[in-house]
């Protein structure tokens, strides 16, 4: 014989459960076919006492006309199957068995007192995303100071790949045969030691499958190093292999990922195209990304990193006054806000908001978003490349280009846009044996449709503003256009 | 295939509606590989006649309707499993009219722990002056840079214009159901060139008002006034042990009833109860929760780290629920940290295992990871200063734990735990006024009073301290 407590607590505990809260007349009846179980007789179990006593029908009810106790029961009877076979740990269970209206309890053995915890299953890395595992080795003897200096390193990359979107960093020891876990795609290793003078580290990345060698720098450090050198050593890796358009890795990860044996979902499939574009910038590859992460977008529309891709196609295709929407500025600036919604603290999509606003002409609003995109400490090298080239289409070429400069020779990378900007700037310096040169070593084809935008879009240089306007100048690049085959 | 979806076709397969249909199993088996392949051609009427419903090869669409008869089929079904079930399936298919192809949408909120949904709404009038709406900007850009280093909020923030224009206190009204909190932070000119920020959070479900706060920002001291206002709303909402947020969250939900809350919530619910309100039977609750949630969601690693934590009061208080040895919850915190190192909530965690099992130099190293990973909870600073303490790095530690102090002002009561390292560093000064102040702070009993003169000279300061704690913690 069971506690009669013990049902009745039974009884409350499902009553509160999720499954059937707000269901009052399911509770209802529940709760009286309980409380009736213990009864000898089987009266309370007749259909029409069932109906009169908790559905509220009136004692004019008649079974065989009316099945609202059979269809209720049921439906009763398969919430309580439901809910039992969520949670299997309960010690009693409660059950109406069919062809009857009598509830039936029993005790589930071997619950009492269980405290064990299954172990966790560790979630696979996601094919969508760059999965990279950090490694140490020590050379020298361990110490005090190599621990530390490990840790720093630990530490520094942990916080800046934690900012990153779409790559996933495993620290994880490797297991007893001294592996780690298969869906790792590259691994970086970080031995350090001492010299004579300091310490020396030395850093190299591997593909996983492989074990191909990508990339491998030594560096030394002195004995007193800055904490903040360190972090900017750091940064400069994290950049170099994490760039979204410049990154080592990123180039690798989409011939990973395009292995014609490969098999992968439209998400992985559009992402992969999307990484491509940025790294190759395309027209062609900008019409494959566009409209392969638009699918994947309006199939799972609260994916993070494809909702930030989509925002960013769109504002590249507005550079490039594509075609291939009808009205990008418009439909950019809602996915940009609809995705910062969900991820604000996104760096790369405050700055496509602010070029967004830029384009629908809200000009404060973007100044005021793209002066935070430029006070970002550590930033990578695209996010600030572009928050720079926002600059010089919002404030001018002479305030904004010296900076770009100093950016592209640091890095030694001169993207594309680099070229658009000093050409603009020899027009207007009516320096034309640059502008020729700038234009036949890139080619006609991809450079005209970025500079017919801009001109659209930047800020007038003070020298039209009053003489011709826009319109001057327009006439004054198209003149140099001409000249040029 | 990805594991996820093969474990969600098995369970569609054996589940009441397919169970007993050969023919739906193999068309549902057959579409759901090829969309998952992006396979065009196999998704043609044709092909899935030929492939799957035994018709020959002269088969006619135009003139046999059996595909589009049987695809109607199939969308019924799965429309009735989901609607009926309330069984939380790793994805959700379904056959949209027109066309064969599955759509799979996944929720991770299905497997993964989420907890307090906020949504922040920053705004100014219409008309407002550049100073204005730049403050507006700025101040919605930090909030969302900081708020989100806390891994108990899903946090939303508002950018749409349709929202923002919307009528002053009516904001709430438009959010949508799974945001249990609103954060309405409004600037506007006052008359002196400086900005009024005005901020509240309200309760969705009750519609009260939980918090309320107006700073005046003037022109000349802008960044110190505005890092006063941000301490000071992310402290009291929502830092150092969840905060007034969590507070709310945790008494709400425990009147309704926690087992009201949709299971994926429950795993903070329990933890923020217990960080608040800590008993023996919510533990005992929250381990039997977490037994059969991590049966369920083997991958919910948040969960899982919910179980060290438990683990962690287990040992305080001593409610003797776990036994395991200290290396052995050291271990398994390591994976997880090992899997997801850009989680503070873990390394603070491991770290402060490390420093009970008395691996020091771990313990401070996983303690300033957290600490650099979410600089804004200033409970991680009071643990980073108290490790530092207890190592023998004593002005250090106390130097990092008055900083926090700094920020709390006098006005807040602090749990003892925080103030353990100041009393011992005060009783170690001979400083009677200090260890007075602070002795009254930790609710020492008389008893414990009589006996701080031979604490001095006690050679166990720390055990002795514990005792003389635990009392004041677990005090309501």
């Amino acid at each position: 014989m069971i506690d009669k407590d013990k049902i009745s607590k039974e009884l409350d505990y499902l009553l509160a459960s999720y499954s059937f809260r707000n269901k009052p007349q399911i509770q209802r009846l529940l709760s009286y076919l309980v409380d009736h179980a213990i009864d000898a007789s089987d009266s309370s179990y007749d259909q029409r006492a069932i109906a009169v006593e908790c559905l509220g029908r009136g004692d004019e009810f008649d079974p065989a006309e009316n099945p609202v106790v059979r269809i209720e029961i049921g439906r009763l009877r398969k919430l309580l199957n439901h809910f039992y076979s969520e949670d299997s740990t309960r010690q009693l269970v409660i059950t109406i068995p069919l062809g009857q209206y009598r509830p039936v309890v029993t005790q589930q053995a071997g619950h009492e007192s269980e405290n064990f915890i299954p172990s966790l299953v560790i979630s696979p890395a996601k094919p969508e995303s760059l999965s990279l595992l950090l490694q140490f080795e020590t050379d020298a003897e361990e110490c005090s100071e190599l621990y530390l200096l490990r840790h720093q390193i630990r530490i520094g990359l942990t916080v800046h790949i934690g900012k990153l979107q779409g790559v996933r960093l495993v620290v994880a020891l490797p297991d007893e045969e001294g592996n780690v876990k298969s869906n790792i795609d590259f691994i970086v290793r970080v031995s350090v030691g001492h010299t004579s003078s300091g310490y020396q580290l030395f850093y190299f990345v591997v593909t996983k499958s492989s074990g191909t060698v990508l990339f491998e720098e030594k560096v030394d450090l002195p004995k007193h190093y800055d904490t903040q050198d360190l972090n900017r050593l750091i940064s400069l890796w994290g950049t170099g292999l994490l760039d979204r358009e410049i990154g080592l890795l990123w180039a690798e990860w989409v011939s990973l990922r395009s292995h014609p044996d490969s098999n992968h979902s439209l998400r992985v499939q559009a992402l992969v195209n999307y990484q491509r574009y940025l790294l190759k910038e395309s027209d062609a590859d900008l019409e494959v990304a566009f409209f392969s992460i638009y699918k994947a977008q309006s199939e799972d529309s609260d994916n993070n990193v494809i909702n930030a891709a989509l925002s960013e196609l769109y504002c590249r295709i507005v550079m490039r006054g594509s075609n291939i929407v009808a009205d990008p500025v418009v439909d950019g600036l809602l996915q940009v806000r609809t995705a910062l919604r969900t991820n604000p603290s996104c760096t790369k999509l405050h700055l496509v908001l602010a070029f967004m606003m830029f384009f629908s002409k809200e000009y404060q609003m973007a100044e005021i978003e793209l002066s935070f995109c430029l006070e970002k400490p550590l930033a990578t090298f695209s996010f600030r490349f572009h928050s720079l080239i926002l600059n010089c289409l919002m404030s001018g070429l002479d305030e904004g280009l010296n900076e770009l400069e100093a950016l592209c020779s640091q890095a030694g990378v001169y993207p594309k846009l680099y070229s658009v900007m000093l050409y603009l700037r020899a027009v207007l310096d009516e320096d034309h044996a640059l502008a020729t040169t700038l234009l036949e070593v890139l080619g006609k084809g991809y450079f005209l449709p970025t500079i017919l935008q801009c001109l659209g879009y930047m800020k007038l240089p003070a020298k039209y503003e009053s003489n011709g306007g826009r319109q001057q100048f327009r006439k004054d690049v198209s003149q140099h256009l001409s000249q040029v085959k | 295939m990805d594991e996820l979806l093969v474990a969600t076709e098995a369970q569609l397969l054996e589940s009441h509606g397919f169970r007993s249909k050969p023919q739906m199993q193999r068309l549902l088996k057959y579409l759901i590989k090829h969309s998952y392949d992006n396979n065009e051609t196999a998704l043609q009427q044709k092909e899935i006649a030929i492939e799957c419903l035994g018709r020959t090869s002269d088969f006619i669409p135009s003139q046999d309707p059996i595909v589009r008869i049987e695809a109607v089929r199939l969308r019924k079904l799965l429309d009735a499993f989901y609607e009926d079930s309330q069984q939380t399936l790793p994805y959700r298919m379904s056959l949209p009219k027109g066309s064969y192809r599955i759509r799979f949408s996944r929720n991770e909120d299905n497997t993964l722990t989420s907890g307090i949904g906020l949504l922040l709404v920053c705004q100014a009038p219409k008309h407002a002056s550049k100073s204005t709406l730049t403050l507006m900007s700025k101040i919605r850009h930090t909030l969302s840079d900081r708020l989100s280093c806390f891994h108990h909020l899903e946090l939303m923030v508002e950018h749409l214009p349709k929202h923002q224009v919307a009528q002053k206190g009516s904001i709430h009204f438009l959010a949508e159901k799974q945001h249990d909190y609103v954060l309405r932070v409004e600037v506007v000119d006052d008359r002196q060139g400086g900005c009024l920020v005005s901020s509240v959070l309200i309760h969705r479900i009750s519609q009260e008002i939980l918090w309320s706060n107006s700073t005046l920002v003037s022109a000349n001291n802008r960044t110190e006034s505005l890092e006063v206002f941000y301490k000071n709303l992310v402290r009291s909402l929502v830092a150092d042990s969840f905060g007034l947020l969590g507070q709310h969250w945790s008494n709400f939900t425990t009147q309704e009833g926690l087992d009201s809350l949709p299971s994926q919530q429950r795993s903070w619910a329990y933890l923020i109860g217990l960080v608040k309100k800590p008993s023996a039977k919510l533990a005992k609750n929250y381990l039997d929760f977490l037994n059969i949630r991590l049966r369920k969601y083997p991958q919910d690693y948040i969960a899982y780290a919910g179980y060290s934590h438990l683990a962690f009061y287990d040992l305080v208080f001593n409610f003797g629920l776990m036994d395991e040895s200290l290396d052995e919850r050291c271990e398994r915190l390591l994976k997880i940290v090992g899997e997801h190192p850009t989680y503070d909530f873990f390394t603070v965690l491991l770290g402060v295992y490390c420093f009970m099992a008395g691996k020091y130099k771990d313990a401070k190293v996983y303690l300033e990871t957290g600490v650099r990973l979410n600089p804004y909870n200033t409970c991680w600073g009071f643990f980073y200063g108290g490790v530092l303490f207890f190592m023998g790095e004593r002005e250090k530690g106390i130097s990092v734990i008055n900083e926090c102090n700094k920020d709390f002002g006098d006005s807040h009561a602090l749990p003892g735990y925080y103030l353990l390292p100041e009393f011992l560093y005060h009783l170690d000064q001979e400083d009677p006024q200090k260890v007075l102040q602070m002795g009254m702070k930790l609710g020492l009993s008389t008893e414990q009073w009589s006996d701080i003169g031979a604490l001095k000279s006690h050679p166990d300061l720390l055990e002795y301290c514990w005792r003389a704690v635990k009392p004041a913690l677990l005090q309501p």
